[in-house]
């Protein structure tokens, strides 16, 4: 029970802004701090309209350098979609973890492809399985599933009613 | 005339048994132990099937080593079909054989190659042992030598593809009427949603 309070309280102190969302705050971005992680990656919430210009900013920077985006992850919620971007300094040896929610029914945000050219495969995947639509991005396709795939299989909502599933019929 | 027939079978079949050139197909990690065969240590060649062939058109046995997603279901095809006759194919791996830990839920995997292509030589395990691949390759050359010339209509309709061709640019394959899809295991029988549900709490069994 100690122990979890004692986490508890660490993580509450993590709350306070980091360097990286003072930097973003600083810049006139809204930018609000989330608990670090438990390794003590700072994680930033971002606004989506924000996204590509905090993104540039962050790999641009003198301080920050985050020159590698290496991973982009989609969860649905039940009200909302979150995309979450891990970014990573080589010249500092720091992760930084952007988060942002976008709306449910219309999930749409600005690609990342210009800014990082991996951004590119790993948005057709976020695409392919929760069908969250990238603007701007050069081609959004399936990368995962056939090209004529009916529907997102990981919505939580989501039907399996493609003509190909007719080979799991028992 | 059948004695005639007879010894030109034995020195075909001898000769095509033990010069088994597989195709470089690799779709999971079943690849790796495919790989590992063909190395120093396990060596392929003492069977005569050292030559992975990286065209369908100089290659005789398909081993479908791993996972076969609907994405991948058509180019399996179309290079099975681009494989000049006869042809094998050898399902390695349980992925391969019934779809292995993807049969119940899975969304995106084809269970089981059969349901594709007509397969000569299961190969279970996951993966199997660079060994049980050395055996399912000897297995398929006991299954050659006794093969005969006079049979080769009837080789020919057994190894016709299980899927109906798209007429149109589409990608959807679906089974073929005629031709019967098995089903086996949990697909044959069904599961009981209660005792499943039982089980994954820990009450159950």
């Amino acid at each position: 029970m100690s122990e979890l309070e004692q986490n508890k309280t660490t993580n509450d102190a993590g709350t306070t802004p980091g360097i990286f969302c003072s930097l973003l705050i600083d810049k006139g971005y809204k930018a609000s701090p989330l608990k670090n992680s438990k390794d003590g990656t700072e994680i930033i919430q971002v606004q989506p309209e924000n996204l590509v210009d905090v993104a540039t900013l962050l790999k641009m920077h003198k301080e920050a350098q985050f020159i590698l985006l290496y991973s982009i992850t989609g969860v649905d919620y039940p009200d909302k979609f979150e995309l979450i971007y891990h970014l990573q300094s080589v010249k500092l040896n720091k992760k930084l973890i952007l988060k942002s929610h976008i709306d449910k029914n219309n999930p749409e945000i600005d690609s990342l492809a210009q800014v990082f050219a991996t951004a590119n495969w790993h948005e057709r995947e976020t695409y392919d399985l929760l069908g969250i639509k990238f603007n701007n991005h050069p081609d959004l396709s399936r990368i995962l599933l056939p090209n004529d795939w009916k529907g997102h299989p990981l919505r939580k909502d989501y039907v399996m009613d493609d003509e190909r599933l007719v080979w799991n019929e028992r | 005339m059948k004695i005639i027939i007879t010894a030109i079978d034995f020195v075909y079949n001898w000769g095509r048994s033990n010069s088994i050139w597989p195709l470089t197909f690799a779709t999971s990690c079943c690849g790796i132990e495919m790989i590992s065969t063909s190395a120093a240590k396990f060596d392929i060649a003492r069977f005569g099937s050292e030559v992975f062939r990286a065209t369908p058109r100089q290659a005789d046995l398909m081993i479908t080593a791993g996972t076969v997603t609907h994405r991948m279901a058509p180019a399996l095809v179309k290079l099975y079909e681009q494989m000049p006759e006869p042809k094998y194919v050898l399902a390695m791996g349980a992925c391969a054989v019934t779809g292995g830990m993807y049969e119940n839920d899975s969304y995106s995997v084809v269970r089981g190659v059969d349901r594709l292509v007509p397969v000569d030589v299961y190969l279970p395990g996951c993966p199997p042992r660079p060994e049980a691949l050395l055996d399912a390759i000897i297995q398929l050359q006991k299954k050659m030598r006794i093969e005969t010339i006079l049979e080769r209509k009837k080789y020919i309709e057994s190894h016709k593809i299980r899927v109906k061709l798209p007429e149109d640019d589409s990608e959807i394959l679906l089974p073929h009427d005629e031709l019967e899809v098995y089903h086996w295991g949990v697909q044959a029988d069904g599961y009981n949603l209660n005792e499943l549900e039982l089980t994954r709490s820990g009450i159950g069994r």
